[in-house]
């Protein structure tokens, strides 16, 4: 099936200058976590796409081969910049994970469906698990060895009622439905009275105790971005700082010592990749009055 | 997202100041020039006397600074500043120094006499045990104490210039009542800044709670024996009745482009909300993550104008204290290029924001319209349209869109700013002098990082303690 919004023949597509990179185009409409599109900040001449990040990630921790029909399957299936792409860090294990979004759109088919019928030759996800019809959005997990179990159990549905703010998160397998991650979502400027009070509302850190922990969390080099994801989860908050630069990005890849290769193939392509905007999460919770970030991560559009 | 808040240009283009190179005989614990400048040499002679001579016929720059490292130790000095005084085209000569040789008062004569009208003499102890402690030299607080004797002498106008740190914080007041007897015409005040030192290794930044009080005081006393003050990046709102003396403007300095790269950036939560946020720049970033965002402390002024993400960088403000957050739209050269054409369309001007790397046109139109012109350095890079020097785009156009009118108004508008900018574009205009004055060739070696970033590793540590 030929997919529905490649560029058309006529379409300038522009020549990586690095081989074997997949190059920007003028048709490019990338998205943010939020699913919003944007226009490059950049002209696109000279440019690649965000998805050649995730396809390194995969590259380095050895799993490009077993993931990339399947991913381009998707890729194909649903569009370009139809689907965002996450790479998350452990830092305690330095093991790296991944997770797949995908908009629901209204009347077309069950978004699980249509995954799961596309991913059917690799393998089989959340049998007998459908999309409610309030997921916004489905996510998809996996890791190094999700191909090898040939399966997926759960997916991830985001829910929202209309007229809220608020995200539920529920993993949902055929035997369970628990809740995950209660999500805000904030300009992280323009609404700093509720940004404030809706970060440290927390479980986890006891703000309250000590001033200095809220700059470790808020962290002032990823403030300047577009909105702020503000999640609790079971055991961990989480901050994603949705639209930061490039530059950002490698700040973040610095700050918490990401794979050595995956920080030289970022600086590497640092010019070539300004022209979009990232989304970088980060989890964290208190340990013995201190902030530890058990997982840290960032998003693009596929 | 393209956030320029926080970043740190230089803002105050009638001043010109030249690194000449970066020796120094004190060793104070706070110095950026020993964490992060050593690897800068200063500026080569050839590029030095370009900038005069560019000065002789543009009459940009009202003042020429020369700083160091500590630069009375510079056998060219002399060389420097009578270059400057000969070209005529200076008002003024200043000299950024610790002052511990102008204790010798043939050479303070000498620099007198060399055409050098205003000293900023730099003095971070009240005192010869604090003074002393914080240079690392012995006898340094005397040495300066009698330079600005001699100064004074030589009937001069002299300045101070005092770095904030935990080393001299609880004494700030104690300093004005050192140098009152000197009537100094400006007493400064410059929070440290870590340049490589993220993680505040060496203890030497004061928590706000602690430094404002005492700053307050200092600027209360220095105010009633009638001394100027001006203060760096330190939060406007926590400078109490004295908040008018913040400023956080800097002069061009003709150094190595990198240099600001390894400026701290700052930021501030209340940004969106504050009637200052355009030139208080808050906290910076190893403040932050070291004290927290001080949320309790800091107390935003209502705004009075809608926030917009400030994705231009700081306003080239008024040399004045207290001026540098004026609505910059009195630049004459630049609004030369578009005088006139507002009125055709029955437009507003109502900013231009000139800065190193852009000069911005914000109009605003009928009810909500707003687009901005900006102005870059002529490249071959995409642009909307090409003057004789600049590359032109438009950007953030605001408003109905839908609205045929207002779509046809912003269009033609756009179409006539960019038609007259051609047109009147002489050539040759420039928004950076420097920009490229200084290449590699100013660069010493560093020596092989021994391994991750200082920084960097460190945030762990702080993280683990
Ligand atoms: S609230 Fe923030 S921007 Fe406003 S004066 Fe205070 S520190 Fe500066």
């Amino acid at each position: 099936m030929s997919p529905p919004d490649q560029p058309p023949a006529s379409t300038p597509v522009y020549d990586s200058p690095a081989t074997g990179l997949v190059p920007a185009s003028d048709r490019d409409r990338p998205i943010n976590l939020g699913f919003e599109a944007y226009h490059p900040v950049r002209p696109i001449p000279g440019k690649v796409r965000g998805e050649n990040l995730l396809w390194h990630s995969l590259l380095h921790a050895g799993l490009l081969d077993a993931w990339d029909d399947a991913l381009h399957a998707i890729q194909r299936r649903l569009g370009r910049d139809r689907t965002i792409w996450g790479v998350f860090l452990d830092l305690d294990s330095g093991a790296l994970a991944w997770e797949l979004r995908v908009l629901a759109r209204g009347s077309a088919p069950d978004i699980v469906d249509t995954l799961r019928e596309t991913l059917a030759p690799w393998l089989e996800l959340a049998p007998g698990v459908a999309a409610t019809p309030e997921s916004a959005v489905v996510g998809l997990r996996f890791d190094a060895q999700t191909m090898s179990r040939g399966r997926v159990d759960a997916v991830e549905l985001h829910e929202r009622a209309t007229e809220s703010r608020e995200t539920a998160v529920f993993r949902v397998s055929a035997e369970a439905r628990e809740l995950v991650s209660r999500d805000l979502v904030l300009e992280p400027k323009r609404h700093i009275d509720e940004v404030l009070p809706a970060i440290k509302r927390s479980e986890v850190v006891n703000f309250a105790a000590d001033k200095r922990l809220l700059g470790r969390v808020l962290i002032p080099e990823l403030f300047a971005c577009q909105r702020l994801h503000i999640s609790k989860r079971r055991g961990r908050d989480a901050l994603c700082f949705s639209g930061v630069n490039v530059e950002q990005l490698a700040f973040t890849y610095k700050r918490f010592e990401y794979p050595k290769p995956m920080l030289a193939f970022l600086t590497e392509h640092q010019a070539e990749l300004e022209h979009l905007l990232y989304d970088v999460s980060v989890e964290y919770r208190e340990r013995e009055g201190r902030i530890v970030y058990p997982t840290t991560g960032f998003w693009g559009s596929l | 997202m393209e956030s320029y808040k926080g970043r740190f240009e230089p803002t105050r283009f009638e001043d010109l100041t030249v690194t000449v190179d970066f020796h120094c005989h004190s060793a104070c614990r706070f110095c950026i020039v020993q964490e992060g400048m050593n690897y800068f040499k200063g500026v080569p002679w050839e590029l030095y006397t370009a900038a005069v001579d560019d000065n002789r016929a543009s009459q940009r720059y009202r003042r020429v600074t020369f700083t160091g490292g500590e630069v009375t130790l510079e056998s060219r000095l002399f060389d420097y500043v009578n270059y400057a005084r000969e070209s005529g085209s200076f008002e003024h000569i200043r000299l950024q120094t610790n002052g511990r040789l102008l204790a010798n008062m043939e050479f303070a004569k000498k620099l007198v006499d060399s055409g050098i009208d205003e000293y900023f003499v730099s003095l971070h102890g009240h005192d010869a045990k604090t003074q002393d402690y914080i240079s690392q030299r012995e006898g340094s607080f005397d040495e300066a104490i009698a330079g600005l004797e001699n100064l004074v002498s030589l009937g001069v106008c002299v300045m101070t210039n005092t770095v904030l740190t935990t080393l001299n914080q609880p004494h700030l007041a104690d300093i004005v009542e050192t140098v009152r007897r000197f009537a100094p015409t400006r007493m400064e005040w410059w929070n440290y800044l870590p340049m490589e030192d993220y993680t505040d290794e060496r203890e030497l930044l004061s928590p706000m709670d602690k430094l404002a009080p005492s700053l307050r005081e200092a600027l209360a006393r220095a105010r009633g024996y009638g001394i100027e003050t001006a203060v760096k990046y330190v939060p406007r709102c926590l400078l109490g009745d004295d908040a008018a003396s913040q400023d956080n403007t800097q002069p061009d300095v003709v150094i190595v482009e990198e240099f600001y790269d390894i400026y701290p950036k700052f930021a501030c939560a209340y940004e969106a909300k504050c009637e200052y946020a355009e030139s208080c720049l808050g906290l910076h970033h190893p403040y932050i993550t070291k004290y927290g965002w001080e949320e309790q402390l800091l107390t935003p002024y209502p705004r009075t104008t809608e926030w917009d993400e400030p994705e231009y960088g700081l306003w080239v403000g008024s040399d004045r204290p207290g001026q540098a957050d004026a609505v910059a739209t009195d630049q004459p050269r630049w609004t030369a290029l578009i005088d006139g054409v507002a009125e055709r369309h029955g437009a507003q001007l109502s900013e231009v924001i000139l800065q190193r790397r852009a000069c911005v046109y914000r109009f605003e139109i009928g009810a909500g319209g707003r687009v901005d012109i900006l102005l870059s350095a002529r490249t071959q890079e995409h642009a909307l349209a090409r003057s004789a020097s600049f590359n032109l785009h438009y950007r953030n156009l605001r408003g109905d869109l839908g609205d045929e009118a207002i779509r046809e108004g912003l269009t033609a508008l756009v179409k006539d700013v960019v038609n007259t900018v051609i047109e009147r574009d002489p050539g040759g205009m420039r928004l950076d002098q420097r920009k490229g004055m200084v290449g590699p060739e100013a660069f010493r070696p560093r020596p092989k990082s021994k391994g991750p970033k200082a920084g960097v590793k460190s945030l762990r540590v702080l993280n683990a303690k």
